[in-house]
């Protein structure tokens, strides 16, 4: 089976800067897999490479098994989105949002509606049905986005932060959807700055460092000895410097 | 300082795009003809103070000074336009004093106000040429006339502004604004000037003169103010910096809170869910599903309903009279009414719809370029929900002109309904490449704030003669040379036109979308520095 996603030498520059630079990866099916790195280290624009929301200036993806320059309409269908920022149609409800979603993806407006419907009460959404999504606060935005992303069961989610923000009853709801549609054999790509998450959650990590992945491999590859994945992210990134005391702090 | 400066940073960052820079060109050329008017007005009445007999200047100047207040106080409210303003929300977490932004409001007030300080600035220097040995007296009266008008509006402004976002009260405005700038046209129209002149004059001469503000400053002019003048002005500033203040600090308390529009939004919305679900029952999705959805984003926004509203109400106003004259070109304006309102109405809605008609997404427009739906479908269905707000206006114009007695048949409203169609087509042809060009998120509930700002509407305002040319033509055979084949034939002729502009030009809108896309989202999801153009 073709992996869920390859990226051959991809690239992404502003200017003279490369914020992705030349990375290569590969994700198999029915994996979840963790992209970590340090704030501004590529994640991000990489997420929104795959998505198409971005064009590299080089390298070249593939989506399950296919091409994405050439393929990205058929490619949309089969991806699910969570975005770093709660960036949603905010003058909708949660259910108008959900169920307009669910019928740009093609599915029938009975079928979109019922979904929409299970999904609000599924991620506790339900209790205001008339609340506008501008009224919703931070951990609510990122459960719709995450019901959004699941309304017409994609093969493949990525997910930027999706756990921002989340209360911990929240946080350990989506841990489980997302666990489960894993094990139905959907692929999962998460990006993440709790480091704790992705060592319950994931089986397969990278970490990107100034654009590059600076290490990859599954979990236990990761975590030698008595390493927590912390450790080892902290030593792979450089970020081992002691804070210089500054006089007035 | 540092706010000014934050502002500052934030104008020179943004013009590094090219973008930007355009809109700044078409922002200067649009501020040129402007001020170039008010300065016009600035030397006449320098002429006027220098030249102009004792007497005579004794009789005009408390009246044009009460003028310069009056249009100084209320401009905001009958542009509903309220220039440049503190965007609390960004800087309620820094430890800035309320004393400091009240002092940044108060010098964007006296920045709004620039062209009634000019005028006032033209009448001094022309006292100052008559009488030099003058100035010494009335130059701190001019300056505590301006300090009064700038503390007034900042209090007026911050006033309004949160009436503004109240619901009820909103339209309520809205009306007393179609109403007010209806009053000096209606007495145009009535024919009686002059009378309505004079009794206003005879009611302004029954004001209590000793009291008013610009009174005190004419008295200064003509070198005839005593302690109780000074007393007046004094205390005219006092209050106006007392009720400015606390206008202000109300405000500051309120938008700390959550925004009460979004809350007040959904409620007694029900019945509109029938009439959201109108495409869904006449349109395959996911055409259907984008045109449910650009109705209920339209219309639960607040900005969108007060354009509509506008479209509505202010220009049956506003052409009314001319329309009601009894000679001249009314004759044509008269005959094509609904037309006249109807392209009026499009041009009115056009910053929230077919020029930025991303705007009101904002951020959220990154949704459409990662679900499965092709940029040409989206530019088609976001016309295509332009071309209903605009039928749904020129019907409703239609019953307000039946209202007002004026002769709107059938045909009046089939014509009104294909020339705006028409007028749609080339409009939206060069609104779905600004679009994707120079977008600009916009706040949904900022009823006042201008559209798809960074000038970028002042260059499309100069492009409006040469995009509605062709329908021009055809009125013009109609009028000129008395042919009605011959419009109707360049009226078919510019519908193919248009036709031809708009299948041409939305490919390349659809691939420029495409290309762009990185920077059209960044550009929807800018967030702007600490003060806020409305």
């Amino acid at each position: 089976m073709t992996p869920a996603i390859v990226a051959r030498g991809l690239r992404k520059l502003y200017g003279p800067k490369a914020a992705v630079d030349g990375l290569d990866l590969v994700v198999p099916r029915g994996c979840f897999f963790g992209f970590l790195g340090p704030n501004g280290a590529g994640k991000t624009t990489t997420i929104h490479i795959l998505i198409g929301l971005i064009p590299p200036t080089s390298g070249e993806v593939e989506m399950l098994g296919l091409p994405l320059e050439s393929n990205l309409p058929a490619i949309k269908r089969l991806i699910g989105v969570v975005p770093d920022e709660s960036v949603l149609f905010d003058r909708l409800t949660g259910w108008e949002f959900l169920q307009f979603v669910g019928r740009m993806y093609g599915l029938e407006r009975t079928v979109a509606a019922a979904r929409a419907r299970e999904l609000l009460d599924l991620f506790e959404l339900s209790q205001q049905p008339r609340k506008l999504v501008a009224e919703y606060s931070k951990g609510m935005k990122k459960r719709a986005a995450l019901a959004a992303a699941l309304i017409h069961r994609p093969q493949l989610f990525l997910l930027d932060e999706p756990f921002e923000g989340v209360d911990p009853m929240g946080a350990r709801l989506m841990k489980d959807i997302l666990l489960g549609q894993v094990r139905q054999g959907a692929t999962i790509f998460l990006t993440s700055h709790v480091l704790e998450v992705v060592e319950r959650l994931c089986d397969r990590v990278a970490i990107i460092h100034q654009g590059r992945i600076v290490r990859e491999g599954e979990l236990s590859e990761l975590r030698s000895g008595q390493d927590t994945l912390e450790d080892a992210f902290v030593r792979l990134v450089g970020g081992e410097r002691v804070a210089q005391n500054l006089d007035w702090l | 300082m540092a706010v000014l400066g934050i502002q500052w940073r934030s104008l020179v960052n943004s013009l590094r795009r090219r973008s930007e820079r355009l809109g700044l060109v078409a922002t200067l050329l649009v501020a040129v003809f402007w001020y170039g008017f008010w300065l016009a007005g600035a030397a006449a009445l320098l002429a006027f103070a220098a030249l102009a007999g004792d007497e005579r200047l004794q009789k005009v100047l408390p009246g044009l000074l009460f003028l310069i207040l009056l249009y100084w106080q209320l401009s905001p409210l009958l542009t509903a336009s309220m220039g440049v303003s503190i965007d609390l929300r960004k800087l309620a977490p820094y430890p800035i004093g309320q004393r400091t932004l009240f002092l940044v409001e108060c010098l964007l007030r006296l920045a709004t106000g620039a062209e009634l300080a000019l005028l006032v600035i033209g009448l001094s220097c022309g006292a100052a040429f008559r009488h030099p040995a003058r100035v010494r007296v009335f130059l701190p009266a001019v300056l505590l006339f301006l300090l009064f008008n700038v503390l007034l509006s900042a209090g007026l402004r911050n006033l309004l502004e949160r009436l503004l976002q109240r619901r009820r009260l909103r339209e309520f405005f809205l009306l007393l604004v179609v109403l007010a700038s209806a009053v000096p046209q209606l007495i145009l129209w009535s024919g009686s000037a002059g009378k309505v002149g004079q009794r206003l004059y005879g009611a302004f001469r029954f004001l209590p003169q000793s009291i008013l503000p610009s009174t005190s400053l004419a008295r200064a002019y003509l070198g005839q103010s005593g302690l109780a003048d000074w007393l007046v002005l004094g205390l005219w500033c006092a209050a106006a910096g007392a009720f400015g203040i606390a206008q202000f600090r109300r405000s500051l308390r309120r938008d700390s809170g959550p925004s009460p529009t979004a809350a007040s939004a959904e409620r007694g919305e029900r019945w509109a869910d029938r009439v959201y679900s109108v495409p869904r029952r006449l349109l395959p999705d996911p055409l259907a599903a984008l045109v449910e959805k650009e109705l209920r984003y339209c219309f639960r926004s607040p900005r969108f309903r007060f354009l509509f509203l506008m479209g509505c109400s202010f220009g049956v106003v506003a052409w009314l009279p001319f329309a009601m004259s009894s000679s001249g070109p009314s004759t044509l304006l008269r005959s094509s009414f609904l037309t006249v309102l109807s392209l009026y109405s499009l041009l009115l809605s056009g910053q929230v719809t077919y020029l930025n008609s991303f705007g009101l997404d904002r951020s959220a427009a990154r949704y459409f370029f990662w679900m499965p739906v092709a940029a040409s479908r989206l530019l088609i269905t976001k016309n295509l929900v332009a071309g209903v707000f605009l039928w749904l206006q020129v019907v409703i114009l239609a019953a307000v002109c039946r209202l007002l007695r004026m002769e709107v048949g059938l045909l009046g409203l089939l014509e009104a309904l294909a020339v705006t169609s028409i007028a749609a087509l080339y409009l939206s042809s060069a609104g779905n490449l600004t679009s994707v060009l120079f977008a600009s998120g916009l706040s949904p509930e900022r009823v006042s704030r201008a559209g798809s700002g960074r000038g970028i509407q002042g260059l499309i305002v100069l492009l409006y003669p040469v995009l509605l040319a062709p329908i021009l033509a055809a009125y013009f055979a109609r009028y000129y040379w008395g042919s009605m084949s011959g419009f109707l034939l360049l009226l078919a002729v510019a519908a193919a036109g248009g036709a031809v502009l708009y299948g041409s030009t939305l490919p390349l809108a659809a691939r420029l979308s495409f290309s762009r896309r990185e920077r059209l989202l960044e550009d929807l999801s800018r967030g702007e520095g600490p003060l806020a153009q409305d």
